[in-house]
């Protein structure tokens, strides 16, 4: 019985991994004022070059998955930076795109299979010493990603508050002719904050197969870049914050857990409903209290 | 120091020289090598410090991190504890007071101003270059920048400086060149010319203002006149803060009644207390309905820059739910404003981005004086206008007066108070006190109450 509480944490950690890592991408991409809506299909993609080069081994398919993100990232970055098209259109517009993508390359490259074929996943790293300990320690044995996920956001939160890098990506989301005036580029911090967002967006798509799943499916995300993009609200726009919210969500979707394990009889697809059901009221809830960088979506006005 | 009317070409010039805004022909030199390559680049690469008419802080932000931001580097530390202190040293190298903590957009006009200075000066320019510093500054605080500015130069920097003030731009200048659209009238040093020949390159006649007395043909009005805005016994208390203190006022139907004071002295909530936008916590204010309005930031808070003249004109109703806009009657009266305000717009749909500083303060004065108000409110109105400029303001805010409204203005320019108004009031501290329309006497009263 008393594993049942730490099979749930274990579960939501789970779980939280691929959403945090892709929300922790977002948080910097619209800290620089961009909401780059393609992460949905870019964690798609993402994660069918993760089960090609996972045939290889684990690490080559986290690898083919970040680059894979980073490329989508960058088709968006061109359309929405270089030539200032609108973000939410060109967002959707990678996101179907890429997810169809995924889609057909999967049935021409496994057209004689039924489905995607396994691959090895990574095994878990215990930390020294303290994953010895009873209980909890079983929790400190988690797959490589889950360990890049708190690194990340706690690098994002060093560079966002602690230097002055940061707090020009921070004052392009808010006015970018204030970061022009300071003699600095603010499409620079745009292109580099959607780099780094497309690297871990593609982390956040391999995890979903090198490290979870082992295999692809047909449209794998399954709305994870979406609740990324609200967890990043969720979370006030903060790094910890962010981290904080994808634990809820982990929380949300673990639900199955606890239902099958006290055995309340609750249909299973209202617990599959729970994290999406969570998103919109937690944000309902929170309007007003939070605010939006300045120029979140907006594209920089042409300068002179 | 660069002068000219509203219009010359002054910023434009500026921000090319300072590689902002590229030229369409010809080359920018800049220490015996041409300026290239992105724009805005050359300001970090030349060492020039630029501050612009328009405030390009990060409203959201607080000081210290509006001036951190001018620091160069990507990984950098940047602290929030060390940029405080960092803030005020770079202040206290000019004597301008500033609050590192403070977000940008509760702070005033001038404030920010000192910000934007000290954050040009926090990054050790070369050259500086500074369009109409002094316009909203206090005296003293225009004073303090000159004897920096002095200093700056006299260890072997440069300084560029716009500015519509005379006087400053003789006494501090080593040089003045004067455009008059978009042409060098004249280059001269400034110890030279008389203020005359001066105006005389700039407005390209000479100018007969100054001569003339000013056209206050209704005089004070009879103390018979009904109160049109008053305000009893009122309080208005900030966080905590009372920015008025028992404050009574009364101006009369026909009478200019000018306020002065320091950039925090209470002027700014006494004004807007009687346009609805500042509630007194204690005290009864009475205005009319339909107040004219015309706000300090007109940028920010009078007009929509995107959007075109007749729509800007407009917009006075925009608090209004219920009609259906008469564009044709719109445009009518937008035109007839563009008209009998001189203001040079190739048509109503033009946007009213396109028009300059002083040009924009026309249409909002045209907009708020349309349909003749019974009250009319208006802060610092001649804020970084030339002289041309600044007297259709004062010409057009009388002839209101003459009309029956009651006018309420501030103005940092004490003279221009003196020469306008029926009476003069002086803000110090939120205590509001009547004053004789001298410098002396409002100079004193502007320091203390007593």
């Amino acid at each position: 019985m008393s594993d049942v509480p730490l099979g749930v944490i274990d579960a939501t950690i789970r779980a939280a991994t691929p959403i945090g890592l892709a929300a922790i991408g977002e948080l910097l991409a619209e800290r620089a004022g961009i909401l780059n809506i393609g992460i949905e299909g870019g964690m798609c993609l993402a994660a069918f070059a993760a089960v090609v080069a996972g045939a290889g081994s684990p690490v080559a398919g986290l690898m083919a998955g970040v680059l894979a993100g980073i490329l989508t990232a960058s088709v968006f970055a061109l359309f929405v930076i270089r030539l200032r098209a609108q973000q939410v259109i060109v967002g959707t517009a990678v996101s179907m795109m890429a997810l169809g993508l995924s889609t057909v390359l999967n049935r021409v490259l496994y057209a004689g299979l039924s489905a995607a074929p396994q691959v090895h996943t990574l095994p878990p790293m215990r930390v020294p010493v303290l994953s010895a300990l009873p209980g909890v320690g079983q929790l400190l044995a988690q797959p490589l990603p889950t360990y890049v996920l708190y690194a990340a956001g706690a690098s994002v939160a060093w560079f966002l508050y602690r230097t002055i890098g940061g707090l020009s990506l921070r004052a392009t989301g808010e006015d970018p002719s204030a970061v022009r005036a300071a003699g600095k580029d603010p499409a620079l911090f745009q292109w580099a904050a959607l780099v780094v967002s497309g690297a871990l967006t593609g982390l956040a798509g391999a995890t979903l197969v090198v490290a979870q799943a082992g295999t692809f499916t047909e449209n794998m995300s399954a709305g994870r870049g979406y609740i990324a993009i609200a967890v990043v609200a969720l979370g006030r726009w903060t790094p910890a914050g962010v981290l904080v919210g994808s634990l809820l969500f982990g929380a949300a979707s673990s639900l199955q857990y606890i239902v099958q394990a006290y055995g309340v009889a609750i249909p299973y697809n209202l617990t599959l409903a729970a994290p999406y059901a969570v998103t919109l009221f937690v944000l309902a809830a929170l309007r007003g209290s939070h605010r939006a960088p300045a120029r979140l979506g907006r594209t920089i006005d042409l300068p002179g | 120091m660069l002068l000219g009317e509203n219009g010359a070409g002054k910023t434009t010039l500026l921000r090319i020289a300072a590689g902002l805004d590229r030229a369409d022909s010809g080359r920018v030199i800049v220490g015996g090598a041409a300026l290239s390559g992105l724009r805005g680049r050359p300001i970090r690469t030349q060492g020039i410090a630029v501050v612009s008419q328009h405030f390009s802080l990060v409203p959201t932000m607080t000081v210290a991190e509006n001036i951190a931001l001018a620091r160069r580097g990507t990984i950098r530390r940047f602290s929030p504890s060390r940029a405080a202190p960092e803030a005020i040293e770079a202040a206290q190298r000019t004597g301008l007071a500033i609050d590192p903590d403070a977000r940008v957009n509760g702070l005033s006009a001038a404030s920010q101003q000192r910000v934007e200075l000290v954050k040009a000066i926090a990054t050790d320019p070369r050259i500086i270059m500074l369009d109409e510093p002094t316009a909203v500054l206090d005296p003293p605080d225009a004073e303090k920048l000159f004897a920096w500015l002095r200093r700056f130069v006299s260890g072997g920097g440069t300084a560029v400086v716009i500015t519509h003030r005379l006087r400053e731009a003789m006494t501090y200048g080593d040089s003045i060149t004067v455009l008059r659209r978009g042409r060098i009238a004249r280059i001269t040093d400034a110890s030279v010319p008389s203020e005359t020949e001066v105006v005389t390159a700039m407005v390209g006649e000479v100018p007969v203002f100054r001569v003339s007395t000013p056209s206050r043909s209704a005089g004070p009005a009879a103390a018979s006149a009904p109160v049109v805005l008053s305000a009893a016994g009122v309080t208005v208390t900030r966080a905590g803060i009372a920015t008025l203190r028992d404050v009574t006022l009364e101006v009369r139907r026909g009478e200019m009644v000018g306020v002065a004071g320091f950039e925090g002295a209470g002027q700014a909530d006494l004004l807007r207390l009687f346009t609805g936008m500042v509630t007194p916590s204690r005290g009864v204010v009475v205005a009319p309905e339909h107040v004219g309005f015309i706000p300090e930031h007109r940028h920010r808070d009078a007009m929509i820059g995107e959007m075109s003249l007749r729509e800007n004109f407009r917009l006075r109703d925009a608090g209004d739910l219920r009609g259906v806009i008469d564009w044709r009657e719109t445009d009518a009266r937008t035109r007839n404003a563009i008209v009998t305000f001189d203001i040079p717009a190739s048509d109503v749909h033009a946007a009213a981005a396109t028009l300059s500083g002083g040009n924009q303060q026309r249409l909002v004065l045209a907009r708020e004086l349309d349909g003749d108000p019974p009250a009319i409110i208006a802060e610092n109105p001649t804020r970084g206008l030339d002289v041309r400029g600044a007297r259709i303001v004062h010409d057009r805010l009388r002839e209101g007066c003459t009309r029956g409204a009651a006018v309420l203005w501030y103005s940092s320019n004490a003279e221009e108070l003196i020469e306008f108004s029926d009476r003069v009031v002086a803000c110090h501290r939120g205590t509001l006190r009547e004053v004789a329309p001298t410098l002396p006497a409002i100079a004193a009263a502007m320091v203390a109450a007593e």
